[in-house]
């Protein structure tokens, strides 16, 4: 019995490092290619389609005023811009900063939800400014997020260029990485993130997640889908699941970049990651009971790789690290010998590899501090994301069961001055 | 890419990945005889094996401790043993067990009362036989007293008087001894032979290997000496070490730099001549009086370090607070004779098929190993020729066996004994070589088994050769016919009953990688992914330190506007 549990566990963990290992160097090659198309397309940026930016925010007065002066210095015409907002319920002075930029700047403006939308997270307050907009194309931004200038500038060339694309994603960078050992791992894992996750499935099969952020979709199809589903903890991926769905695919175009502030404490960052496991686990159960009525059976791969992720990755790892201990104080008399050794001291070498190359793709990222913070990020980042996986299954299990109200939580954000990251001027 | 494609290939992946090891079912043998002991001191375990030595020339045996026996185990033999070194009380299941059992049974020593066939039988002590039968022995043996209404069919003289030995009953027998010695056995074995229910005896055959070959060797002497044999159209075999130390093991010549020797070997063996592997180098420590190889007998022990300069003396069995600290102490020495030997075993057959020589035996020279020395050597032979050590903790207890015997505790290692010596002390040793082939002749089945030592003087092994001759009972065996398989990690030989000779050196990778798959086909995938992993594990830092050096100037060329 511990030889098949093993066996089990060992097939999980592997799937997925093989998996992974394929993505990166579909980073890596999209990475080295996907500028390529960017002088064809600039030709066609012409008749310019109105946008409307999206920032839903809730007691957001400590980055407002940053996030607001960056979009305020976004390359795109300004007579087609509509920067909108969302003031959700907040106690603070986010209503009144925002207020101050809407006087100096026609095209923003301040939008104060109402019930039945008020104080019920994200996806109730972006449905809110879709029903107060007009914008052809819809960009949605945390309220942390410092978008570079020509951000929506590519995002909106992706969208003209790619007609089959219901959305174009960017890629986010994080603006305090240096200011904890935190941050850096966080930082670390975006960079992975989008370079593999991201780039490697969009370069080998066309597809890529709605990251939340820094991303612009079509108004004709999130109408068509009915806006944002608001029992989803990780609204972005339910969407992508149902833009999926209806035959478009999104595109990952990391030309258009923002800068957003990452978790700086533990408690901070356990509770927003906590939100995004739920989430995505709500999504991937969700549409696997749905399986026999997807229309796109393209989108159980994507899918699977969530399902993957969250459910059987970690528990093979759990598995591993369980049957590891056990076999301490009892000999398991396991069938396979060095073998498993030897893959787990390759697993980290293969983690360690991988990392240090998708960091090269960043500038100044692929330096000897990274090198050691990846190290020292396997043997405690990386453990971590296993508590919190198993803690917020148990969360979603319960609110399943128990129906409880899907509870937002909001990001507790930090002051930025002075910190790190570097922007495009 | 396809989708499709892609799910098929994961999908194939999957199912490779979790198709579970193939078991290999493994044909069991079903065993013979059954030998059921009680002991109490691991230096009793010395008779335990004597016996099993004793019997498995007659049938496959299973040593088993009486405690632990089934009784599937007892139903499934031919006969059953049983070996009471202690006095104990049998339970009743397995009491009940060997009482039903049908078939032939012998009881040795304590505890015979407890059973059906022998509960008349009452103790009466111990005492030292003197004589057996008309036998007077050299050495006292320490047998029980008894008195029983069964029959005599052996009986023994103490100083005090007449008491029985070997008692019938119906088909079961008992033995009062609570020794055991050679010159005991081989008085008692011709009637194992003639009263067995289990064994058909061959004819009487003879064997001679010549021994003390290595490579500095005079391959004129081995001609010699091998002439002799021909010209009497006697089948021999030869014993070749491969290695010779020097200088106190500082310094090795090799079989494979003796070019001349190496030629005479081969020549030989194209004529048909077998070849024997005799250890490696012969030798553990170099300053010994007598070569001893698989013991050290500097402390009369077993290996007990890889180098013997780092040996030291091993504790003793009153050193130990108790016999399982003892045994424990034991089985960790055991896995470094073990180590040790199968070092040597390897490095044995590989410089002897470097020298194109393939080994179809294993011999020791002097002959005293512990089982555990035994056991490894099982892995790598099929077919062993010398004597038997039978105390794990002292050469002390060494002997021979009148028929080819198959003991348990050597793994059931086939062993041709070498039960007779050659000629020595010119006329005066021949009255012992006559003796000891009139012993054998008395026994039913037996072999006659001599090594001649290249050394030994043309006219002594003449000598020895007339005498031998002078029993035409004896046929000499050819051991070029006999089966035999030999393999450690490279070579496989296997010698057939018809003569063929069959070397197999794999292609080591190739026929490595078929090995592997066939016995754990799952670590081996393992394995192969491990090392895919591996290159691009390395092809990832070598991209990694390669990017290193060139960023500094990729930095300038980066984010150029507009692409």
């Amino acid at each position: 019995m511990a030889n098949i549990l093993f066996f089990t566990a060992l097939i999980l963990i592997w799937v997925m490092l093989l998996y992974h290992m394929f993505l990166m160097q579909g980073g890596y090659r999209h990475y080295r290619t996907y500028e390529r198309v960017i002088p064809e397309w600039e030709k066609n940026m012409i008749d310019l389609p109105t946008v409307s930016i999206f920032i839903p925010s809730h007691n957001e007065e400590v980055v407002m005023e940053q996030t607001l002066t960056a979009m305020s210095r976004l390359y795109y015409p300004k007579d087609k811009l509509d920067i909108i907002v969302i003031n959700d319920n907040s106690s603070d002075r986010t209503g009144e900063i925002a207020q101050g930029f809407a006087d100096r700047y026609p095209f923003i403006r301040v939008l104060e939800t109402k019930p039945p939308n008020k104080g019920k997270g994200k996806s109730s307050a972006l449905n809110e400014a879709l029903a107060n907009s007009k914008g052809e194309i819809i960009c949605v931004y945390d309220a942390d997020n410092t978008p570079e200038k020509k951000a929506v500038w590519y995002l909106v060339m992706g969208l003209i260029n790619d007609p089959k694309a219901a959305a174009m994603v960017g890629k986010f960078r994080v603006i305090n990485a240096a200011k904890t050992w935190l941050t850096r791992f966080i930082n670390i894992e975006t960079i992975c993130f989008q370079w593999m996750a991201q780039g490697g499935r969009w370069k080998w099969f066309g597809v890529a997640t709605i990251p939340g952020t820094n991303f612009a979709i079509r108004r004709s199809v999130i109408e068509e889908l009915g806006g944002w589903d608001v029992k989803a903890l990780a609204e972005d991926t339910e969407l992508t699941i149902r833009v999926y769905n209806l035959g478009y695919h999104i595109r990952f175009f990391p030309k258009a970049i923002t800068w957003e502030q990452e978790p700086e404490t533990l408690g901070v960052w356990w509770k927003q990651r906590t939100r995004w496991a739920q989430g995505n686990q709500y999504v991937v159960l969700k549409f696997l009971r749905q399986f026999a009525t997807l229309k796109r059976k393209r989108i159980i791969f994507d899918l699977f790789y969530f399902f993957f992720t969250y459910f059987l990755f970690f528990f093979g790892v759990i598995l591993s690290n369980g049957l590891f201990i056990v076999n301490l104080f009892y000999d398991l008399n396991l069938a396979i010998g060095n073998v498993a050794i030897a893959l787990w001291i390759l697993a980290f070498l293969l983690f360690l590899g991988e990392v240090m190359i998708t960091l090269s793709i960043e500038r100044n990222e692929m330096n000897r501090k990274n090198f050691f913070y990846v190290i020292l990020m396997y043997f405690t980042y990386s453990q971590m994301w296993i508590a919190l996986v198993v803690y917020s299954l148990y969360q979603e299990i319960k609110r399943a069961i128990f129906k409880e109200e899907v509870k937002w939580y909001k990001t507790e954000r930090f002051s930025q001055k002075d910190q790190g990251g570097k922007k495009d001027d | 890419m396809k989708f499709k494609m892609i799910i098929l290939f994961l999908t194939g992946l999957l199912i490779i990945s979790c198709f579970p090891e193939t078991i290999k079912a493994q044909s069991q043998k079903k065993p013979t005889i059954l030998i059921l002991y009680d002991i109490s001191s691991p230096v009793e375990q010395t008779t335990i094996h004597r016996v099993d030595a004793l019997l498995s020339s007659y049938g496959e045996t299973i040593v088993e401790s009486r405690a632990s026996a089934t009784e599937k185990q007892i139903k499934q033999a031919s006969t059953v043993i049983y070996i009471g070194m202690n006095q104990v009380e049998i339970p009743k299941k397995q009491r009940e067990w060997i009482n039903s059992f049908s078939h032939q049974k012998l009881f040795i020593g304590y505890n015979a009362n407890q059973f059906n066939e022998f509960n008349q039988l009452k103790f009466n002590g111990k005492s030292n036989l003197v004589k057996v039968g008309k036998q007077t022995l050299a050495k006292r043996i320490s047998f029980l007293k008894t008195t029983s209404p069964y029959k005599k069919v052996i009986e023994g003289q103490t100083i005090n008087g007449v008491h029985p030995v070997l008692l019938k009953n119906d088909k079961s027998y008992y033995l009062s001894l609570n020794q055991w010695t050679d010159e005991f056995q081989w008085y008692l074995q011709p009637y194992i032979a003639e009263n067995t229910t289990w064994f058909k005896p061959p004819k009487h055959k003879a064997w001679i290997i010549i021994s003390g070959i290595q490579p500095s060797t005079s391959p004129k002497r081995l001609k010699q000496t091998t002439d002799i044999l021909k010209k009497r159209q006697i089948p021999y075999a030869l014993a070749v070490a491969a290695v010779e130390y020097t200088n106190n093991q500082k310094g090795i010549n090799k079989l494979e730099e003796a070019k001349e020797l190496k030629k005479e070997l081969q020549n030989q063996q194209a004529q048909g001549v077998p070849i024997i592997a005799n250890g490696y180098g012969l030798s553990y420590r170099m300053d010994d009086k007598v070569q001893h190889e698989f013991w050290d007998s500097r402390f009369n022990q077993p290996i007990t370090a890889l180098n013997s300069a780092q040996a030291e003396k091993a504790y003793s069995l009153d050193a130990f607070s108790s016999i399982e600290a003892f045994n424990k102490e034991r089985e960790k020495i055991g896995r470094t004779e073990k180590e040790y030997t199968a070092k040597r075993i390897e490095d044995a057959i590989t410089e002897l098929v470097n020298a194109k020589l393939y080994p179809i035996a294993f011999t020791i020279e002097n002959d005293h190993a512990s089982s555990y020395v035994y056991e490894e050597i099982s892995k790598h032979f099929s077919l062993f020729f010398g004597a038997l050590q039978y105390n794990d903790n002292s050469s002390e207890d060494t002997g021979v066996q009148p028929l080819i015997t198959k003991p348990a505790y050597m793994n059931h290692l086939q062993v041709y004994s070498t039960n007779i010596k050659p000629v020595i002390n010119g006329l005066e040793g021949e009255p012992t070589l006559v003796h000891e082939l009139k012993d054998l002749l008395k026994i039913k089945g037996s072999m006659a088994g001599i090594k001649i030592n290249m050394q030994l003087n043309p006219k002594t092994i003449e000598r020895t050769l007339d005498i031998f001759e002078s029993f035409p009972q004896f046929e000499w065996q050819n051991l070029r016919e006999v089966k035999s398989d030999v393999q450690i990690k490279h070579i496989t030989i296997q010698q057939t009953a018809k003569g063929a000779l069959e070397v197999k050196q794999q292609k080591k990778y190739l026929d490595f990688i078929k090995k592997k798959w066939q016995t754990s086909p799952f670590e081996f995938s393992l394995w192969v992914l491990f090392w895919i992993v591996f290159l691009f594990v390395l092809i990832f830092f070598l991209n990694v330190i390669r990017l290193r050096f060139t960023l500094k100037k990729r930095l300038f060329e980066e984010r150029k506007p507009n692409g």
